[in-house]
């Protein structure tokens, strides 16, 4: 093996290993008290924003789950309509007990900026109108908004599971789950998903609301948030069921509006890499975003550099004509140790996943998706973000 | 929250070590596998040598024994062509004892300098009808091209079985033996085949122009 694919693995078998021991250590320090929450002697008033645009399909589905909601006080729920060509407004009109307003199109951020103008609530619900919050979903996660918890975040799990695509995001959504809760011992969640999240409405009011002309609002609130020293938490047991691409093409367009939203955050935000002030953005999640991405430019160089090596050893096999496959003898080395440790700790860390998640949800049981999903759905990450990256630059996306 | 970045940083620093530590442990376990492994190819050698060189002396005919010492000749030829395979996948594998390691490969390089020189001798001895192939390729430079070679020359060697001798030698070792076969057969360019010590072929050779030159 040569000197850059030995460097470069060593690099990616340390940071693997450091984030899968620090994401261990996060995991069992607070292990008893995950599913725990503090007792709540008096309910807020909750608003409950629903913005929507052409979802006439699924619009009265969502207001159902979410009236269906338990939680002690009336709720006030809001659909807003931004700008539907299609019989969103109609059908929403129909359904009693909610408001419906009307306005021009203006993008998911401006639509929540209206509702939180109109709400009454203290806490601001935002909830897709593709998605279908648990009956439990408030009472598992309003309590956990004590003195400077700004928001909560929710497990969001996949609704549709039948293509190969859609049972891959299942797997990834759980695991992002999982790991938001551990984010939370660090103070670091980086999103508060459009599923569903509930903030405090003063905080928001007081923060300016959500950024219009960012391609993903729920990512740049919560670095917002963080930024004026507000916490966020995870309610892992409040569940939002939302549907995900089911298809590739869908997919790729999505993971690049994220990938381009993620990176208009990361540099609105930049300024404070190395802060000491705000800790969490400026020395955990800035750096931790720097290396993921500097790791992904890498991994993608790995990438093309075996596709080479390996087209040139089939060019070879044919204009030489020797066999595909040599002597074959193993020897052991420090790589087989790392491999090992590696592979040790990826099933600790996949079994307390699992354990943790079992509580919540049903996780899928083939290995096979596992195994599909370890080498070949993480390996499209790098070439989306390369993509994202350009269009990124660009400056040629949009919703 | 320091508590849990110093903890997760010890443990992986000490893993990182621990890795090291049992890389460094491997690689000496895996050079003494390899002295080993020559010494015994050293004594086999030298048995033969002394049985060859006895029979040359004792024997009135030593066509009699020809069929015997070729036999053996082969034997050993099998040998240091299966250790040489390990040896150098070893040297592959190697990160930490690589200076070490040069020493015992140019040990090897010797035994089998020695052994093309018997593998000639008994040919002309015993009019034998193998082939000898010796490949010339660099130790510290692993170009492509030579790792193609060297695989067509491994097909080689499964196809022909005893009907070729195959033998390799790494040019750059600094083995004065070897830089006076460099200007004998005029090598100019490393990796090079040369062919029962008259045809001198530049890489790329395919099978089929090896073939041509050789009784397989």
């Amino acid at each position: 093996m040569d000197v850059f694919l030995e460097v470069t693995n060593l690099i990616f078998i340390f940071v693997g290993l450091y984030f899968a021991i620090l994401f261990l250590f996060l995991f069992f320090g607070h292990e008893k008290k995950i599913f725990k929450k503090p007792r709540i002697k008096k309910f807020p008033s909750v608003s409950i924003i629903i913005p929507a645009y052409n979802e006439e399909k699924t619009i009265a589905k969502t207001v159902e789950a979410v009236k269906k909601m338990i939680y002690p006080r009336k709720k006030e729920i809001i659909v807003i309509d931004d700008g539907c060509k299609d019989k969103t407004y109609e059908i929403a009109k129909k359904i009693r007990g909610i408001k419906v307003l009307r306005k021009k199109r203006g993008g998911k951020a401006s639509a929540l900026n209206w509702g939180l103008k109109k709400a009454k609530g203290e806490i601001f619900v935002c909830i897709d109108s593709d998605s279908y919050p648990d009956k439990n979903a408030l009472m598992n996660s309003i309590p956990l908004f004590e003195k400077n918890i700004a928001s909560v975040t929710t497990t969001v799990i996949v609704r549709n599971t039948q293509t190969l695509i859609e049972k891959l995001q299942q797997l990834e959504y759980i695991f992002i789950a999982w790991s938001r809760k551990v984010l939370e011992y660090l103070n670091s969640i980086y999103v508060t998903p459009g599923p569903m999240s509930l903030y405090k409405r003063k905080v928001l009011l007081e923060i300016g609301g959500f950024d219009e002309k960012n391609m993903t609002e729920d990512i740049e609130i919560a670095w917002r948030l963080m930024s004026h020293k507000y916490k966020i938490k995870m309610a892992l047991d409040a569940k939002v069921s939302t549907y995900v691409p089911s298809n590739i093409k869908k997919w790729w367009h999505q993971r690049i509006r994220w990938n381009v939203g993620g990176m208009q955050t990361f540099f609105k935000y930049y300024h404070l890499f190395l802060s000491k002030e705000i800790k969490n953005l400026g020395m955990f999640l800035i750096p931790l975003f720097s290396l993921s991405y500097g790791l992904s430019i890498l991994g993608l160089i790995f990438l093309f550099y075996l596709t080479f090596n390996l087209s040139r050893y089939l060019i070879g096999v044919y204009s030489f004509g020797f066999s595909l496959i040599g002597p074959i003898y193993f020897i052991p080395n420090l790589f087989w140790f790392f491999g090992f440790i590696s592979i040790i700790f990826s099933l600790i860390y996949l079994r307390t996943n699992i354990k943790t998640m079992n509580n919540v949800t049903d996780f899928p049981k083939s290995i096979l998706h596992f195994i599909f999903y370890l080498f070949v759905y993480t390996l499209i990450f790098p070439f989306n973000l390369l993509h994202s990256s350009i269009k990124f630059l660009k400056k040629s996306y949009e919703w | 929250m320091r508590d849990v970045f110093l903890k997760t940083t010890i443990l992986t620093i000490a893993i990182f070590i621990a890795g090291f530590l049992f890389g460094i442990y491997v690689e000496r376990m895996g050079l003494e596998d390899v002295k080993q492994r020559l010494t015994e190819i050293d004594n086999l050698w030298n048995d033969a040598r002394l049985l060859q060189s006895n029979i040359q002396k004792f024997s009135k005919n030593i066509t009699n024994y020809c069929d015997y010492l070729l036999d053996e000749n082969l034997k050993i030829g099998d040998k240091i062509y299966e250790e040489g395979i390990k040896v150098e996948r070893q040297g592959e594998s190697n990160r930490f004892v690589l200076s070490e390691f040069i020493l015992e490969k140019r040990r090897y390089a010797l035994l089998d300098l020695q052994f093309w020189v018997n593998s000639i001798e008994l040919r002309e001895l015993c009019n034998a009808n193998y082939s000898t192939v010796i490949f010339f390729y660099s130790h510290f430079d692993e170009l492509a091209e030579q790792v193609f070679q060297g695989r067509v020359l491994w097909d080689l060697k499964q196809k022909c079985g005893p009907n070729i001798i195959y033998i390799t030698f790494p040019m750059d070792l600094d083995i004065s033996t070897l830089n006076v076969i460099k200007e004998i057969y005029n090598i100019q360019k490393i990796p090079a085949i040369l062919i029962n010590e008259t045809v001198l072929l530049e890489s790329p050779v395919s099978m089929t122009e090896l073939e041509k030159y050789l009784k397989c």
